[in-house]
């Protein structure tokens, strides 16, 4: 009983130290919850591999240090031991796909009913966001990055294309990014868990301005929300506020 | 079969099992096309390596063979210099240049291009 | 030698400048590629340390928006296709005849053709600064339609385009060349199966060349037809696609990695046996991952496009992950290679393990963004410049310094100094630790690649400044190598023929080889001839 506590709190240590690792974004979507544990599961299998391996490579360098001139033994194979690692690896990346493969549904899953449905369109050097069933369109420039409101524990779908060259729709804090190319219209749905404001950008190198093509998504309370989309899209009606991310 | 053979032809056979994997997993004729084509170009490959294999009398591929087993084997002209794989390559430069920023210069260039070109051919023959 | 070789005799001076611009001899033309390559590994060099001065604190203006996409392009486009690969291309071009036991290329003319071919190719490429308008500024990839007339109106992008379309017509040739003279060029008792792994290495990487590069050759000229023919290729307004340039440009792009990668793991392959005093372990295994890397490459090139949403993310993600076991394999082999050796600390083996240490963080971080749901976060970040510069500068630049302390001695006649070498290392290996792991974290954090300013957010400014010293200390080991290589080559010391104790035939000739490179020939029975030959008494002591 004891050692399986010992176990459970060594590997909820090891999965806190295997993000911790990567300082990565805490994960502000229910989306970013599960690709948060791709990563976590990735991580720790990555360090794994990391420690084996290194020792496997540095233990020969001061074990078998030339220290006579004679020559070892001339043994050139092992076909047991080669069969070995050679299955070993194969287990694992087929375990790794398995929880890759089952992530990714869950991610790219769109929902039938959608709350609300945002039309993101990426043009050099900015985004216009319009809200599909209102006469909301919030333009941006490159200098007056455009702000995209979000209602929280709701899923809102966005539709994202682009009007020019290939943009990628980035919002670290959501773990999550898709292209925007002209004649393709990508879709994904995001469910923020976590009322604050969020920064997001351009990832796909588009052009000069490329590091000026930001925005900000604002995740506000649902009553928040709705008092936005009567106001038409006027800011000045929403009161929770949350921590810049 | 030669293991250069066998190369090429499960090269090849790779390339149509992918291309036809890659069709019934993800319906893409981009990717299906360039795959079978691959595979295509393999097939051309290996083709010419049975050919080229029967053609030559290939001492390295004997295990016990010596240097004495190689004697009178002729491994064909070897040449040290020649100034016409410069002029080729110089022309097709002009020749490509001249299509991207000044097109006076492509006809110049095909011009030597070819000068070359028959140098080259009567040079090596 | 008895085997009869026609030599014509040339008319062209023997000497100097004309020698070098009409010698048709392998070894020259593989100079040629290797001086060439380092060449342009300085200047991009150079233009790295301006992207890391220009990023080293938030808000700089070293350089702005328009020259920093220049850098960044010519940098990327210059250590790709003007230094990793010409360098592979010219080792190959020196080696490959000398271990095989042949008297020069099957080809010679056509060699000599693709240097040169080649050499234009990366003045075509760079002239683009002089015009109008400044050099390519679209990236190494130049996704369409960034790159299209419309947007990308300057002359360089064209530049770029012919450039690039002569540098993959030189390589295909060149690929043509090695698979000839391997399978038709090879010395009596010189069997497939005892070929050196790196000669087996080129093999692999010639067939991969003959796969990849007709695409990128197919796609430039799409490109340069929609630019300058009316075509509509890329264009979505009137019928195109552009994620078809994805699909023609990557199908090559990521056969492109084990291009820049499979040779190196040769050069590695070579070195570690001869300083643990070993035959390489697991030969026919090694041969055989090679061929699995390179068949497994060809139908992943989509993991490039996770975040595109066209294309079936689980078939890319399960061949990329299948590609990490026998690219393991490969460690195993080397760690094997050493278990029970003699190993001494040479500055080859030091660049040897560094290659290992590196690539190795360079593979595992291939294995997480080939993880879709992990792609999505680390795509276009600095995560994945983390990722591929340790596969790329940690993995075959490591390599690339491992086989000039090696082989220079064989190439010019001219040892090294061990002294200079050891430091020279231990510069770069921590300059390129510091510069690069921590980039990873200024992935995960938010900051995307490509991006010639930043804003002051918690944690961004530091990270960035230690990167850019890290690369400054590169940059002084770069120095001590050059300073290394040029005190060695004004030294009237002869290196001699076999200073390491060398296992294939290259090190039973003079240094450097002469002419048709060999007067005799040892008996060949095993894949390490001249070891066989010199050391008769341990000749088949023993495959446990």
């Amino acid at each position: 009983m004891r050692s399986a506590r010992t176990l459970l709190a060594t590997s909820l240590l090891l999965c806190t130290a295997g993000c911790g690792v990567y300082a990565l974004p805490a994960g502000a979507t229910t989306q970013a919850q599960v690709l948060r544990q791709d990563w976590m599961v990735f991580t720790l299998a990555g360090l794994f591999v990391a420690v084996v391996v290194f020792g496997l490579i540095l233990f020969p360098l001061f074990v078998w240090r030339r220290r006579s001139n004679d020559y070892p033994v001339q043994f050139s194979q092992n076909s047991k031991l080669e069969l070995i690692y050679t299955i070993i690896p194969l287990l694992m990346v087929i375990a790794l796909f398995a929880v890759t493969y089952r992530d990714e549904i869950i991610v790219e899953h769109l929902g039938a009913h959608p709350a609300n449905t945002v039309d993101v369109l990426a043009f050099q050097w900015s985004w216009r966001f319009h809200y599909v069933g209102t006469a909301i369109n919030i333009v941006g420039m490159p200098n007056a990055p455009p702000q995209l409101v979000l209602p929280v524990d709701e899923t809102t779908r966005i539709n994202l294309t682009s009007s020019d060259v290939n943009h990628e729709f980035w919002v670290p804090a959501f773990l999550f990014k898709r292209d925007a190319i002209a004649g393709v219209k990508n879709s994904f749905d995001l469910r923020p868990i976590r009322v604050g404001v969020y920064l997001g950008r351009c990832a796909e190198f588009c052009g000069f301005d490329h590091a000026l093509m930001t925005f900000t998504v604002r995740v506000v309370s649902q009553a928040d929300y709705a008092r936005w989309l009567r106001a038409g899209g006027s800011s000045i009606v929403l009161s929770s506020e949350g921590a810049t991310l | 079969m030669t293991i250069g053979r066998r190369l090429f032809v499960s090269s090849a056979v790779f390339g149509i099992a992918i291309a036809v994997a890659y069709w019934f997993s993800a319906h893409n004729p981009d990717g299906a096309i360039l795959l079978g084509l691959m595979a295509v170009a393999l097939i051309f490959a290996a083709g010419y390596m049975f050919v080229a294999e029967r053609a030559a009398r290939l001492v390295g591929d004997r295990a016990n063979a010596s240097n004495a087993d190689a004697s009178g084997e002729r491994l064909g002209v070897f040449i040290v210099a020649s100034p016409w794989p410069i002029t080729v390559a110089f022309s097709a430069f002009l020749v490509l240049l001249g299509l991207a920023i000044f097109p006076v210069l492509a006809v110049f260039g095909l011009a030597l291009l070819l000068f070359g070109l028959f140098r080259l051919g009567r040079e090596s023959r | 030698m008895s085997r009869a070789i026609t030599t014509a005799p040339s008319s062209l001076a023997h000497h100097g400048i004309i020698e070098w611009l009409t010698s048709t001899d392998h070894k020259h033309v593989g100079i040629l590629y290797m001086c060439t390559g380092i060449f342009y590994f300085l200047v991009a060099g150079l233009l790295a340390l301006v992207i890391r001065a220009q990023l080293s604190q938030p808000e700089m203006t070293l350089v702005g928006p328009h020259q920093y996409a220049q850098i960044f392009t010519l940098h990327g486009t210059a250590m790709i296709f003007l230094f990793v690969v010409p360098f592979a291309l010219g080792l190959a071009n020196f080696l490959i005849p000398l271990q095989i036991g042949a008297p020069d290329m099957a080809f010679p003319r056509l060699n000599a053709f693709t240097y040169w071919l080649f050499f234009f190719a990366g003045l075509t490429i760079f002239s683009g600064a002089l015009v109008n308008g400044g050099a390519a500024a679209t990236g190494w990839y130049a996704y369409a339609p960034l790159s299209e007339i419309s947007v990308s109106t300057g002359g360089g992008q064209d530049l770029w385009i012919v450039g690039l379309l002569m540098s993959s017509i030189s390589g295909i040739l060149t690929a043509v060349n090695f698979i000839t003279t391997i399978f038709l060029y090879r010395a009596p008792g010189m069997t497939m199966w005892r070929l050196p792994i790196f000669t087996w290495e080129m093999v692999a990487t010639s067939l991969l060349i003959l796969m990849a590069f007709p695409s990128l050759a197919a796609v430039l000229a799409m490109l340069f037809i929609d630019r300058h023919f009316g075509g509509k290729f890329f264009d979505a307004t009137a019928g195109g696609n552009p994620v078809l340039y994805q699909h023609l440009f990557w199908f090559f792009g990521h056969p492109e990695v084990y291009i820049m990668i499979l040779p190196f793991f040769g050069v590695i392959s070579e070195i570690i046996p001869v300083f643990s005093r070993k035959p390489i372990f697991g030969y026919t295994g090694l041969v055989l991952s090679a061929f699995a890397i390179a068949g497994l490459s060809m139908g992943v090139w989509a993991h490039h496009m996770f975040t595109t949403g066209v294309v079936t993310n689980a078939f890319f993600a399960a061949v990329s992950f299948l590609i990490a076991v026998p690219t393991g394999v490969k460690f195993f082999n080397w760690v094997g290679t050493m278990w029970r050796g003699s190993i001494v600390f040479t500055t080859p083996m030091l660049f040897a393990i560094g290659f290992m240490l590196n690539f190795l963080i360079g593979g595992i971080t291939g294995v997480m963004v080939a993880s879709p749901p992990i792609d999505f976060q680390a795509k276009d970040s600095y995560f994945l410049v983390s990722h591929f510069h340790y596969v790329l500068g940690g993995g075959s630049l490591f390599a690339i310094f491992g086989a000039i302390y090696f082989w220079f001695p064989k190439v010019f006649g001219k040892m090294l100094s061990e002294r200079l070498g050891m430091s020279c290392f231990w510069l770069l290996f921590i300059g390129f630790n510091t510069t690069f792991f921590v980039m990873q974290f200024l992935g995960v954090m938010g900051m995307p690649r490509r991006i010639y300013t930043y804003p002051a957010l918690p944690g961004w400014g530091t990270l960035n400044l230690i990167a850019s010293i890290g690369s400054l200390i590169m940059a002084v080991g770069v120095l001590v190598f050059v300073w290394d290589v040029v005190t060695a080559s004004l030294s009237r010391k002869h290196a001699p023929d076999d200073p390491w104790g060398g296992y294939s035939l290259e090190w039973w000739t003079t240094s450097p080889p002469p002419e048709y490179n060999f007067t005799s020939l040892p008996p060949i029975r095993s894949e390490r001839p001249v070891f066989d030959a010199k050391h008769p008494e341990l000749v088949r002591s023993g495959n446990s």
